[in-house]
């Protein structure tokens, strides 16, 4: 098995100490020891979101939130820190209590993104109103209930992807907060261009990220050199080395080296497994299982009507991390048997990802899933094998 | 018992504009009290905070601040049973109220909405006494408020214009550029486009790529055709096929029932029709553009024949005129003969020298082919011919003089 330190945004080694001593995460001292490790410069008042995209939780609280419209990246101390108290049941169709605490109808919002704070249990949701483009970030409790996290006086820092407002950068299509960075993978509006930043530590409120890779490339069927756009991704070290474990729009899972990353160069992923055409890759995490590290990923399959891997168009895989050690260009990378339901060794659907929307890691095996119902949203929270 | 037209007292500027808007479009605003009610000594109205009537504030005035004193301590699900703001088509579902903000001001319960209200929708306020403490004789009615907005008086969005402008388009063509008159509503737009084969007379199964790329502005979007299958050996090319077929005419078709912002919606539907032409696997090439240079002390266009229509959006942000100290000059665009020529008008009036007009090397065509890379690198033909990949933000240039006028 590999020793790979596999980083999912939102749980710090620290936290997960914590919450395996059962402590409670209360001390002061842990937020200010986090934000200040994390954060510099905060500002107090409202971040002015133009839109929220993708989110995630970083340590002790911090929530990560994308504005693809103003192609900024806020980390917001939240002060959440719990207890832990988990959903305490399935909430169906909680997208019509989500629309009806914005004062509209559920096909008149858009729910971007959820990250589940691990230390509290809450479940954040990034939200815009189809209607206005009115953007919210809502937190549902252990009892279902949904609240306004009110954004107009929060501790927080922000910082531009470059370009700022003249950017076109305007898809940022994922964040993660990493024990060392923050990082961001980011469309043009118009090239077929895909960027990484890499932000270090602290991250400085009104900078701009001025480390990231120009393009991301993937070699398709041992043949063709390609441009390709990043949907998802997740830290992931292994060997001393830094890189970020990402699945494109076409569904090859790749893998990309950050310690060399500097500003406008090139950066060429390894990769690793291929899931299997129309699929849009949505989330990903890690998680261990029976001595074995796992890569969790749940997917859309657009060409869904020609071809099903279970009972809906959303569906998940795991893969055995193992394969994560591949190097270079590797013309041999796994392709999922598309026939069958596991295979090759070490990938398998994972049937309590089916219809889910978005997924994000509770604890251990536990995961929070936002799963479609016949069009509504259900909340749950499920065991992973 | 409801008399809100006569008990309708304007206390502001902003109650003078809410009954105007009341008085104008009949039921958009209702005041409703119970006073006339001895044993009611509540008020329930619904008021705009500011000139935009998308923010307003729910008001309940009590007779006397005690009213309010078994609620001092309460949390928001304890007021939310006193005093909620819904949907109106929703105000009698088991579903929860939107969110916000409660305040007790003297004799006062104010809610607050946390989110501005929606144009053209209709919400209702209902406060229900029962959870107050009041006296047993006093009679506890449910008080209701009406709430609408309507959609502002202004024309319907429409769509301006669609590049590439051209009717051929290569059938590995990657992106169009949509422009509309205003913003546009965002969030699962894809359901409003849809691809027809005008030769076989069917539509394309889900040709696009659901991500949807604004401007900063919300009026221009790119709307690419699935690069996974416009993308040579790539697996959605390999076991669905491409998009486009060579030969055959389509309609790009955008449905009039898209809204803008502004809540109305296109109207009538929008369609480009364009023929599939020969696929463009070629990169531009720099040499073989063709610069007509102006004449000096005027402000006449410098001219580029590009030799074939490149992407639009990447000819107004990627190509620029520097001076010989390397200077960056002001200067407009302007594009003819679908994208295939660039006009740059400067700002200044030319003065004789020497000149650059440089590329970004991420300017493409319509294969998404640039000037650094085609579009798809086939390792096992080019390995040896291939050009060496550059990176992002590097150059190329063409150097152009003015001449004194010799006249």
């Amino acid at each position: 098995m590999i020793r790979s330190r596999i980083m999912k945004a939102g749980v710090s080694i620290m936290a997960f100490m914590l919450l395996l001593t059962g402590s409670q995460m209360a001390p002061a001292g842990v937020t200010k020891d986090a934000a200040s490790k994390y954060l510099k410069n905060v500002q107090k008042g409202n971040p002015d979101f133009k839109s929220v995209g993708k989110i995630t939780f970083g340590p002790s609280g911090l929530l990560v939130v994308a504005d693809p419209a103003k192609a900024t990246v806020t980390v917001i101390d939240t002060h959440d820190l719990g207890p832990l108290k988990k959903l305490e049941k399935k909430i169906p169709k909680i997208d019509v209590a989500v629309a009806a605490s914005m004062g509209v109808e559920p096909s008149q919002i858009q729910i971007a993104d959820m990250a589940v704070n691990s230390q509290s249990g809450k479940v954040y949701l990034s939200v815009r109103r189809k209607t206005d483009g009115q953007p919210a970030i809502l937190v549902i409790n252990a009892q279902g209930k949904v609240k306004n996290f009110d954004l107009s006086e929060v501790d927080f820092v922000q910082v531009a992807l470059p370009g700022g407002k003249n950017s076109k950068i305007r898809n940022i299509t994922g964040v993660a907060l990493a024990s060392d960075r923050l990082l961001a993978a980011a469309q043009s509006n118009a090239e077929f261009v895909n960027k990484i930043y890499s932000i270090p530590l602290p991250i400085t409120h009104g900078t701009s990220a001025d480390i990231y890779s120009a393009e991301t490339y993937h070699v398709a069927h041992r043949k063709w050199e390609t441009k390709a756009p990043i949907q998802s991704f997740v830290p992931y070290s292994n060997k001393g080395k830094n890189y970020i474990v990402g699945a494109f729009a076409c569904t090859p899972i790749a893998k990309f080296p950050l310690d060399e990353l500097q500003s406008g160069s090139k950066v060429k992923g390894t990769s690793v497994v291929e899931l299997g055409s129309g699929n849009r890759p949505l989330d990903m995490l890690t998680y261990e299982s029976d001595g074995k590290e796992w890569l969790l990923t749940n997917t859309f399959r657009f060409h869904w009507k020609k071809s099903m891997y279970g009972p809906s168009k959303w569906w998940g895989v795991r893969v055995n991390m193992d394969y994560l050690e591949a190097e270079d260009v590797n013309e041999e990378a796994a392709r999922r048997n598309v026939k069958q339901k596991t295979g090759p060794n070490g990938i398998e659907i994972v049937d309590q990802l089916a219809g889910a929307v978005h997924i994000d890691k509770l604890e251990k095996k536990e995961i929070v899933v936002l799963r479609d119902n016949d069009g509504h949203l259900d909340l749950e929270i499920s065991q992973l094998p | 018992m409801m008399k809100p037209s006569t008990e309708f007292q304007p206390q502001s500027r902003w109650d003078r504009v809410l009954l105007l808007l009341m008085i104008c479009s009949c039921c958009m605003v209702s005041r409703v009290s119970a006073m006339g009610i001895p044993d009611m000594p509540f008020i329930l109205t619904v008021e705009a905070i500011t000139k935009d009537p998308r923010l307003c504030r729910v008001v309940v005035t009590a007779d006397e601040s005690q009213r309010w004193n078994s609620l001092k301590q309460a949390n928001d699900e304890q007021l939310q049973r006193v005093l909620f703001f819904k949907l109106h088509k929703q105000s009698k579902q088991k579903i929860p109220a939107m969110l916000g903000r409660y305040r007790i001001k003297e004799n006062r319960l104010e809610f607050l909405p946390a989110f501005p209200l929606v144009r053209g929708t209709r919400y209702r306020a209902t406060f229900d006494p029962k959870p107050l403490d009041l006296p047993a004789n006093m009679k506890q009615k449910t008080l209701q408020a009406e709430y609408y907005i309507p959609l502002p008086d202004v024309k319907p969005p429409r769509v301006l214009a669609i590049y590439p402008s051209g009717k051929k388009l290569p059938a590995n063509h990657l992106k169009f550029y949509v422009q509309f008159s205003e913003p546009m509503q965002q969030g699962e737009i894809f359901e409003h486009f849809s691809l027809f084969n005008k030769t076989q007379k069917k539509q394309v199964p889900r040709p696009f790529r659901h991500t949807e790329l604004w401007s900063p502005d919300g009026k221009q979007l790119t709307l690419w055709f699935h690069p996974g299958r416009q993308k040579v050996g790539v697996n959605l090319n390999v076991e669905l096929g491409a998009i486009l077929n060579e030969g055959d005419e389509y309609e790009l078709k955008i449905s009039k029932k898209w809204s803008a912002l502004s809540g109305h919606t296109l109207g009538m539907p929008v369609s480009k029709v364009f023929s599939a032409v020969t696929m463009d696997e070629r990169q531009p090439l720099m040499e073989d553009w063709k610069l007509s240079v102006p004449e000096p002390g005027t402000r006449k266009p410098l001219v580029c024949h590009l030799g074939e229509p490149l992407d639009y959006a990447s000819l107004h942000s990627q190509l620029k005129v520097q001076n010989e100290a390397g200077v960056t000059l002001a200067g407009k665009v302007q594009l003819s003969q679908h994208e295939s020529i660039w006009n740059w008008t400067p700002e200044k009036l030319w003065k004789p020298g020497r000149y650059r007009l440089v590329a970004k090397t991420i300017l493409e065509d319509l294969g998404g082919n640039s000037l650094q890379r085609p579009f798809a690198i086939d390792l096992t033909k080019e390995k040896s011919t291939s050009t060496p990949l550059t990176t992002i933000g590097e150059f190329l240039w063409l150097d152009f003089q003015i001449k004194e006028d010799a006249r």
